[in-house]
């Protein structure tokens, strides 16, 4: 193996510092406190800023800027200075303090010092160890997730409540920006769980304020979702509910699988249940079939996080795509294994001939796609916006999503989760197969 | 030398130099020894291409405690020079090395010797503070070495020295447009590079063929002036040619030093007169209007945004009538108030001065002060929504004469969508 592999960065090679930032800017209200020296500013609200139109994310972030000076005489001062102030500006409803590696090395008690913060200011100061050395992004995306759902007072009977309709929270919901995909991604998961006779209450997490996720004690049902942080056992432990784990609804059967889980979950009738899927099933059908004329039989390669490729597996072979290619970008969402998994338990399989390629390097997938001038192995590829202008990527046809999308941009509702989801994204690899937009 | 860094953001040598090496082409790799987390400095994806010559040490915490963290770095240098071949490698150190004291030095030079290519400390990284200004500075200098042969050994080879063209200019940190390029060009003044952000290292190349080195600041870029002007390219500091009093300053400056007594009127006496035909239908409009001028917000390590303090542009805005406010982010230290206006004074500028402490306060101040229009960084957008007041980013304007009317209409239409003047 390559020397310089250990040193090469990954093509989405934010780590869990990045991650947390990312949740942060998905609650409302929050604030993200940066307890480093003054260069890891450009590591937050700069790298979300092209990818996120809906929002500006400055307003959401702050910082102590150590000096050296500081991180020698004491690390845990310019916290004590900088963080009232920061909050007598911001007005945050809770506050999530990360560090850098190099103010970890210290080994000050910065969770004394948050406990110590949150008495003084009156709002959650919550303290995320280890994020700046977290693999990736989605570490410290799912750190944020895990800390609010256990701010979250689960004491609280969810029969306090309304009772009827029961109400069902997600946990664990990628949401990366304030544009209207996500929008639309909440609603088709709104739709299935009404559908089932629920009510969809708050979700960890979708732009919802702080004092909203708190209302997440009224839920009976927790749909455990990829992004989540925790295991399924681990999170009904915390929260004493009722917790069914289930992988994205992407896809027809994908959606289907996730139906059918929620509704077992909330002990629904199943004749009831597979009328409600066969009766989407029957509108969303036909429409795929067209689709699959056109695409049946095209080489499409997937670059996505796990859960996002399983998603995109099953929906391949439901359109008739060949898959030469798997490009696993993530590091903590369970690699191939996990792939696998994820596609058996909607009832598929990743074909023999489709390689999977776990974690590569930015050099590796750079040449994943042959040379330059040679014809492109593939007619399709679904990726976000990775450093990949100048290779043979760039001369195949892209569907662009996930995170960072610089190019794709949503003033439109347009779903990928869920059945009207799936039809979305049909049209989208059809666009993109006739290169027309 | 001004007093730097109390009217802009600062950063960090990593973040700074990371930045700004990532924009610039050529055959070269960077290091970055630290944790994985500080690679999270560059840009990655979304149209920000040069990532993939970055490298990273990676150093873990048990590394770091361990006294291990040197061995990394001389096991990717290895792995560098061995699987890769680039001219130049350089290293940039983290908060993680400095703090454990890694001798980055030491090892980069045994590198050097060990595999005979040129290896870079690029010293300085740490929790230390530097300006943007200083950052520019030290990066003209080392990609001047690829085109000064006088400091080749630092870091790229020279292919040959070139002898300075008498009526060529090298236009560093900036892009005046092709308009008054080729404007310049019939006037007899031969571009000899664009060394703007992202100018390629073969760009920095061609520095030493041109007699001059245009500049809208020479406090900017002080070491590399002078590294320059050791090698017989001389400095010009010139207006950023945006807008029309400031574009004719630019040429009257550049002709005089370049070939004086030259008639211009054959190239620019249309182009000039519809200009300042512009700025006088525009002054109907905008005249007597609060105009907030934005310091202070922006880190984006542009020369042209640096220069004189961040008022390069203030002229576009000086011709047109407005009334001048300076919306200035950071703190509002008695010192370092002080400290700004006698900088600002030495740049000729008594605009009175309101400062915003954090960026959630921008809105208030400019309805506060009665701004009618602010000229801000572009992240200050979508604060200022909900106001009346008129929004325009900075790096909006055109340069040129044919930008000034593109820029009338912009302004004129950025106020009649706030609701003022109209």
């Amino acid at each position: 193996m390559s020397t310089l592999r250990r040193f090469s960065l990954a093509p989405v090679a934010h780590t869990g510092l990045f991650g947390v930032f990312l949740g942060v800017h998905a609650v409302g209200d929050a604030l993200h406190v940066l307890h480093t020296g003054v260069g890891c500013k450009g590591k937050t609200q700069r790298q979300l800023v092209e990818h996120d139109l809906g929002r500006e994310a400055h307003p959401q972030v702050g910082w102590t800027e150590l000096s050296e000076e500081d991180l020698i005489r004491d690390v845990a001062a310019r916290l004590r200075e900088a963080v009232p102030e920061l909050q007598r500006r911001r007005q945050a409803a809770a506050l999530l303090v990360t560090a850098s590696a190099a103010v970890e090395l210290t080994s000050t008690d910065l969770a004394v010092e948050t406990q110590r913060l949150e008495a003084e200011l009156g709002v959650p100061v919550v303290w995320l160890p280890g994020v700046a050395t977290a693999a990736d992004l989605y570490a410290g995306y799912g750190a944020v997730v895990r800390a609010l759902v256990d701010r979250v007072d689960w004491g609280v009977d969810w029969r306090a409540g309304s009772k009827d309709p029961p109400v069902v929270s997600l946990v664990g919901n990628f949401f990366h920006r304030y544009e209207h995909e996500q929008a639309a991604n909440l609603a088709e998961l709104r739709r299935l769980v009404e559908g089932l006779g629920a009510r969809l209450g708050p979700t960890f997490l979708a732009g919802e304020s702080f004092g909203a996720l708190q209302r997440a004690h009224a839920a009976r049902l927790l749909v455990r979702m990829p992004y989540a942080g925790l295991e399924a056992d681990d999170l009904a432990t915390l929260t004493s509910r009722r917790v069914c784990g289930l992988g994205l609804p992407l896809g027809l059967r994908a959606t289907g699988v996730w139906v059918r889980g929620v509704g077992a979950a909330l002990g629904v009738a199943p004749p009831r249940v597979e009328a409600l899927v066969a009766a989407r099933e029957a509108r969303v059908a036909p429409r795929l079939e067209l689709a699959r004329r056109r695409l049946g039989g095209r080489r499409l390669a997937i670059l996505a996080d796990t859960p996002l490729a399983a998603g995109w597996v099953l929906l391949s072979g439901e359109l008739g795509l060949e898959l030469p290619l798997v490009v696993l970008l993530d590091r903590t969402l369970g690699g191939e294994a996990a792939l696998r998994a994820q596609v058996a338990a909607a009832g598929g399989e990743v074909s023999p001939g489709t390689r999977v390629v776990e974690t590569p390097t930015l050099m590796e997938l750079r040449g994943l796609a042959g040379g330059i001038d040679d014809p492109p192995p593939f007619d399709l590829v679904v990726r976000p916006d990775l450093s990949l202008a100048d290779t043979a990527w760039a001369h195949v046809a892209t569907l662009e999503t996930g995170f960072p999308a610089g190019h794709k941009h949503f003033v439109f509702p347009l779903p990928e989760l869920g059945y009207n989801g799936t039809v979305a994204l049909a049209q989208r690899l059809l666009d993109a197969a006739g290169g027309v937009y | 030398m001004r007093r730097q860094a109390k009217l802009n953001q600062v950063v960090c040598t990593l973040e700074g130099m990371a930045t700004l090496l990532q924009r610039t082409p050529g055959n070269f790799a960077v290091v970055i020894h630290g944790d994985p987390d500080c690679a999270n400095v560059l840009m990655h994806g979304m149209d920000h291409p040069g990532a993939e010559r970055f490298f990273c040490t990676q150093i873990t915490p048990d590394e770091a405690i361990g006294g291990r963290s040197l061995s990394v770095l001389r096991k990717c240098l290895d792995g560098l020079c061995e699987e890769l071949t680039p001219e130049v490698i350089f290293v940039l150190g983290t908060c993680l090395s400095s703090l454990v004291g890694d001798d980055v030095e030491s090892v980069t030079q045994a590198a050097a010797v060990r595999h005979g290519v040129r290896v870079v400390d690029l010293a300085g990284a740490g929790m230390r503070f530097v300006t943007q200004a200083a950052v520019v500075d030290r990066f003209a200098r080392l990609m001047a070495s690829a085109g000064l042969a006088s400091q080749a050994s630092e870091a790229f080879q020279v292919s040959g020295a070139a002898a300075p063209d008498p009526r060529a200019v090298n236009l560093v940190g900036f892009d005046p447009g092709e308009e008054v390029r080729d404007q310049l060009a019939r006037l007899g003044v031969r571009v000899n590079a664009v060394l703007d952000l992202g100018a390629s290292v073969a760009q920095w190349q061609r520095l030493a063929g041109a007699r001059w080195n245009l500049v809208l600041d020479e406090a900017l870029f002080a070491g590399f002036l002078s590294d320059c002007a050791e090698r017989g390219v001389a400095p010009l500091e010139v207006a950023y040619p945006v807008g029309a009093s400031a574009t004719d300053a630019f040429f009257a400056t550049v002709l005089e030093a370049v070939c004086p007594g030259v008639d211009d009127d054959a190239v620019l006496a249309g182009p000039r007169a519809a200009a300042h035909q512009a700025v006088a239908l525009g002054i109907e409009f905008t005249r007597g209007v609060r105009l907030g001028f934005n310091l202070g917000s922006k880190k984006d390590l542009n020369p042209r945004t640096l220069a004189r303090e961040g008022l390069a542009e203030v002229s576009v805005f000086e011709e047109l009538g407005f009334e001048l406010v300076l919306l200035l982010q950071g703190d509002d230290h008695p010192e370092r108030l002080a400290a700004v206006r006698e900088i600002l004074g030495g740049l000729g500028c008594e605009a009175p001065l309101a400062v915003f402490s954090d960026t959630v306060f921008f809105a208030d101040l400019c309805v506060d002060q009665g701004v009618g229009l602010t000229y801000a960084s572009d992240h200050l957008r979508e604060l200022i929504v909900p106001t009346d007041v008129g929004f325009l980013e900075n790096g909006a304007l055109r340069p040129g004469y044919s930008g000034v009317t593109q820029n009338v209409r912009r302004i004129v239409a950025s106020l009649a969508q706030a609701g003022v003047g109209s």
